[in-house]
């Protein structure tokens, strides 16, 4: 009850007041972090570092930054966390979940369409690449040479940053027959001089040359997961599967993985 | 082990989910009469949550100084940083902070000198 009483206490003072001068809030801030270049105020910093999320070690420099895990922004039982996920991983090729942690993406998908059916205007899912293309700044990577080539789509809706009405990503999902659910997702960062962060531990695959990671997770009640992401020197790619047979590990993964690489094709 | 996991993320206020990949971030500017300044980080159509953290930064035309607010770090869908009674002409910039499964944290800016009315 305390603590979230302070977290209303805290939401209250961030939204009302102007934000302190990180500077001043903590000496050992490095010049180029983001925290430098940002007003972060100190009593944020101390609130997300109690969490495992030390935001003064976050980049203030534009594009890729893969770094170690002692020093990405995650600390304390947060690491310790990425750290044990990572050892599962590489023993036994799958991470194991609680019940409903991993994302069941036909169920969410159709949860999340009913919620948002009650608010019409906001349910942007399209039917197809040409439909969402005039509401896009970026054309979407070709999936010609990949299994996805010809098959309908599910739908497609906007993702990334709004700029003068467009957007700079979007996401694509497919049912693939003796494959499963597959959704590609895509989001354009260099322009606004976005950064994005990858734990350098968790890079154990490669995409045309970029450092990839990929993941499995299953979860008690056997939803699997299959994710896979990867960074150009502009964008940010994803791509997820729920895989019909959730026991073929190894096959899902390298099924994700030449789908990835045929991408652009 | 999946327990001592579902309480280590107590320390991300109880976010024990896979994240999903359709995050989206905003500005607007002078909305309604001119008086709401905001910037917001999401997951829209999914509401899936991820740790986020959004920054809004609003300077009147003209001006040099300015004024920003900010939504705490946060496991949420929607991280909203913004105000509603400054009839100042502004300029809005956010700054977007938020993580994906852990091993993709982003980074991104936003700018607005108008209400980008067509999302919410």
């Amino acid at each position: 009850m305390s603590n979230h009483l302070n977290k209303c206490v805290s939401l209250a003072l961030c939204m009302t007041c102007c934000l302190i001068p990180a500077a001043h809030a903590t000496e050992s801030v490095p010049s180029d972090s983001l925290v430098a270049k940002s007003g972060i105020p100190a009593s944020e910093l101390e609130r997300a570092r109690a969490e495992g999320f030390d935001m003064s070690r976050m980049q203030g420099s534009p594009g890729l930054h893969i770094v170690s895990l002692d020093k990405s922004p995650f600390v304390g039982a947060m690491a310790g966390q990425i750290k044990q996920e990572i050892a599962e991983h590489s023993a036994n090729g799958v991470v194991a979940a609680p019940a409903s942690e991993v994302l069941d993406m036909r169920n969410a998908r159709r949860l999340a369409k009913g919620h948002v059916d009650r608010f019409t205007m906001f349910d942007k899912a399209y039917a197809s690449v040409a439909d969402i293309r005039p509401h896009l700044r970026y054309e979407p990577i070709s999936v010609s040479g990949t299994i996805l080539d010809g098959l309908p789509l599910v739908e497609a809706t906007a993702a990334g940053g709004l700029k003068d009405g467009r957007w700079s990503g979007l996401s694509r999902s497919w049912d693939v027959a003796g494959l499963g659910f597959v959704q590609l997702s895509e989001s354009e960062y260099r322009e606004s001089g976005g950064s994005i962060t990858m734990v350098k531990e968790w890079v154990n695959a490669e995409v045309n040359g970029h450092a990839a990671t990929i993941k499995t997770s299953r979860d008690d009640e056997g939803v699997t997961r299959v994710a896979l992401g990867w960074v150009t020197d502009s964008t940010v790619f994803r791509l997820d599967l729920q895989p019909v047979d959730g026991d073929a590990l190894k096959g899902n993964q390298e099924a994700l993985l030449a789908m990835a690489r045929a991408l652009g094709s | 082990m999946q327990t001592s996991r579902c309480a280590t993320a107590l320390l991300a206020l109880g976010w024990c989910a896979e994240a999903s990949a359709a995050v989206k971030w905003l500005s607007r500017a002078n909305c309604v009469g001119g008086a709401i300044n905001e910037s917001v980080t999401y997951d829209r159509p999914q509401l899936k949550s991820h740790f986020m953290y959004t920054e809004s930064h609003h300077v009147g035309f003209g001006a040099v100084g300015g004024h920003a607010v900010a939504a705490p770090w946060n496991v949420t869908w929607r991280s909203y940083a913004g105000d509603v009674a400054d009839s100042t002409r502004n300029t809005v910039r956010g700054l977007h902070v938020f993580g994906d499964d852990l091993r993709f944290l982003s980074t991104q800016y936003t700018t607005a000198t108008n209400c980008n009315l067509g999302e919410w």
